[in-house]
């Protein structure tokens, strides 16, 4: 009975286990006939094909019979592709990992089966890149471009997988700058004598494209466009050049005062600026938009405020107040008197936007206490601010056990 | 028969670990809370510091101000109140006094006595005072948020000491080599300095996922165990010497025993833990459950 078991076992699995140890002209194509139902959209007809797909392996990605994951692949889609290219393994232990590659999702850039470009590429540079980074299209539109940028050259500057440097950069942004810009005598007279050959460039000058003449970025500060940076700094031939004449909150509080007193005054700081740290987030040369803020507010936020975590919400089943939302709508960036720096108490806070749910709920303020820790109750007794495992953002997935969490009578009954 | 039976338990047994046993053990047990009185009631407690097993103060930023718990019985009641001149960025106990940092005055003040009375402490110009420990030495390591350094002060705040540690630094403690520990919140980090406070180790502390970690508060036991808070999942994580983890406690939540966006943490003699509970409203007490029953 058991040796019957295991040879109808052994006939069974014998296409796909056995196809290498058939004789010559017994052997199954497996390619051909898969291609009899699936046409692969044309890949065979493009000019590359990814190398299973030119050889008929289908079985190398896809299990013909039954899997656990879609389209019948043999395993998920970035462990799968890591099987033969392992060298995409040593990328996810670098710091910066581009989000595609760190999600498995090799399939946004590349194409699994064939396609005209070099790399399987579903696109080119920057049309492949613009498909997620959505601001290309804006900067595409400034009157100044760089001229990699220009000319759609992402990879001049950016690795596609992962890199040690900030933003996957090939190398450090000084090192990528003066592959073309060399720091010759004529970058420091550029540079009013000050020796900027090992400075990060794109604190002033955007990478990518600039509405400015020297692709300064957006907006200039009063006292970097005069020229005089003995301003802020000791002279170009002093021995520490960049040295500041006096503190940064000194100095930056000679003309915005009283941002600086609200930032080191405030009860609950923000760690930086109640320092009076105002360059973690400021740049004192060039910055983006009237702020002068180092890169754009969302994405300085993150910059600390690790995204992998409660803004990006990928633990959270709801998220909340992503995409174009301003932090500092609800956050106060300079610090404020309220814990979580925010800028007013939760219940005016949250009904300022959600004015109709603000009209009829469960009754909230100082004279009723959360029976749980005692604090009044807010919105965000039960909901949550960033992303929530349950529906309409509640703390709880099963709304009834939230509820029942301070209403035991209700459970009792 | 036996075999089969064998087979399944050997095979539940390696599942169960590999789903539930990955996890650091927990280790330590809700004791008590302290929510102050009714008249006198905790709402943005940020920092603590035990002066003993029956008494211990916490700074509220809802005033500001310093109140004294003292234990009677078996309860935890306010025996002081006092106004501070400005916002606590942390409170110490130095064996005398409790000392608290305040930055926005830009000094320290030391609150003892019955009832209290402050002696205010200054501080070199142009420091701005972050977190705070207490130096064995007979002073304190104080970070200084503007000069992006740790300080160590005599007790009449003169500089013997400093260097220079990066931004972002939101607790220290003083470790028994005479080195110290700095918690960094935007790296979820806790850096190592050793005896000569050089930078030795860089220990990464896991976050509940998919939240980074954010330490705010640290604490070191007579056994060298390091305790630091995390902010963001309210938890709080219990280091080996060399910064494994060797257990977890507490976790976000509303319920006596949970946390809710803590922001600092002190040990008492007998080895509660007493974290201030700043979302809570509250400050609670911990014990290692992990050790024995604690006096």
């Amino acid at each position: 009975m058991r040796v019957a078991t295991l040879l109808i076992l052994g006939w069974l699995l014998l296409p796909v286990a056995g196809r290498s140890d058939l004789p010559p002209g017994h052997q199954i194509d497996v390619g051909a006939i898969c291609l009899d139902c699936h046409d692969l959209d044309g890949a065979l007809e493009a000019r590359f094909q990814h190398l299973p797909v030119q050889q008929g392996q289908c079985d190398d990605c896809h299990n013909p019979h039954v899997s656990r994951f879609a389209g019948l692949l043999n395993q998920q889609p970035g462990s799968l592709c890591i099987t033969c290219h392992g060298q995409i393994r040593n990328d996810l232990t670098k710091t910066e990992v581009h989000l595609p590659v760190a999600q498995g999702k090799c399939t946004y850039c590349h194409l699994p089966h064939g396609g005209n470009n070099r790399g399987l590429l579903v696109e080119l540079g920057v049309e492949l890149c613009g498909t997620c980074h959505t601001e290309i299209a804006v900067w595409k539109e400034r009157r100044n471009q760089h001229a990699p940028f220009a000319q759609g050259r992402c990879s001049t500057c950016h690795e596609p997988h992962s890199s040690s440097e900030p933003s996957l950069l090939v190398a450090s942004s000084a090192r990528i700058c003066s592959g073309c810009h060399p720091a010759d005598g004529s970058l420091r007279e550029a540079h009013s004598g000050y020796p900027v050959a090992r400075a990060d460039c794109a604190q002033c000058h955007d990478p990518h494209s600039s509405a400015r003449d020297g692709l300064f970025r957006e907006t200039v500060h009063a006292p970097f466009a005069s020229g005089v940076c003995t301003t802020c700094h000791l002279g170009p031939d002093s021995r520490d050049p960049f040295a500041l004449v006096s503190t940064i909150d000194q100095l930056c509080g000679k003309c915005h005062g009283d941002q600086v007193t609200e930032s080191l005054q405030a009860p609950f700081p923000h760690v930086p600026a109640g320092g009076g740290q105002c360059t973690e987030c400021h740049n004192p040369h060039s910055g983006v938009g009237s702020g002068m803020l180092k890169t754009d507010s969302d994405r300085l936020c993150v910059s600390c405020h690790n995204p992998g975590g409660a803004l990006s919400g990928e633990g959270g089943r709801y998220v909340t107040h992503t995409g174009d939302m301003d932090c500092t709508i609800c956050h106060q960036a300079h610090g404020g008197e309220r814990p979580l720096l925010f800028a007013d108490n939760t219940v005016d806070l949250c009904g300022s936007c959600h004015t109709h749910e603000h009209g009829f709920t469960h009754p909230l303020g100082e004279d009723v206490r959360d029976p749980r820790n005692g604090v009044p109750m807010t919105c965000r007794s039960c909901h949550g601010i960033h992303h929530a495992p349950g529906e309409r953002y509640l703390h709880g997935a099963d709304q009834k056990e939230l509820c029942l969490g301070c209403h035991k009578e209700i459970g009792s009954r | 028969m036996m075999m089969r039976r064998g087979l399944v338990v050997l095979v539940v047994s390696l599942g169960s670990t590999l789903c539930f046993g990955a996890g650091p053990p927990r280790v330590l047990t809700w004791a008590d809370t302290l929510q102050g009185s009714a008249d006198l009631p905790l709402r943005w407690p940020t920092a603590v510091a035990a002066a003993s097993n029956e008494e211990l103060a916490i700074v509220d930023a809802y005033d500001p101000r310093l109140l004294r718990f003292r234990k009677v019985g078996v309860s935890w009641q306010v025996s002081d109140v006092i106004s501070l001149a400005g916002h606590a960025a942390d409170l110490v106990y130095d064996g005398s006094a409790y000392v608290a940092s305040l930055r926005t005055v830009k000094e320290l003040v030391a609150f003892a006595g019955d009832p209290l009375e402050e002696r205010r402490i200054n501080l070199p110009p142009n420091v701005v005072p972050g977190s705070l420990a207490v130096s064995a030495a007979g002073g304190y390591l104080l970070f200084d948020l503007r000069g992006q350094r740790v300080l160590r002060l005599n007790r009449n705040g003169q500089v013997q000491q400093q260097v220079a540690v990066g931004a972002h630094v939101t607790a220290l403690v003083e470790e028994s080599s005479g080195g110290f520990l700095a918690a960094v919140a935007d790296r979820g980090q806790v850096r190592r300095y050793n005896a000569n406070w050089r930078a030795t180790e860089t220990w990464d502390l896991p976050g509940a996922a998919p939240v980074p970690a954010w330490p705010v508060g640290l604490a070191v036991d007579t056994t060298g165990s390091t305790y630091v808070v995390d902010r963001h999942s309210g938890r709080i994580l219990v280091l080996a010497r060399r910064g494994s983890v060797a257990g977890i406690g507490a976790n976000q939540g509303w319920e006596p025993g949970l946390l809710l966006f803590p922001s600092g943490i002190a040990i008492l003699p007998n080895g509660l833990l007493v974290v201030a509970d700043e979302g809570g409203g509250r400050a609670q007490l911990f014990r290692r459950s992990d050790r024995g029953s604690t006096p």
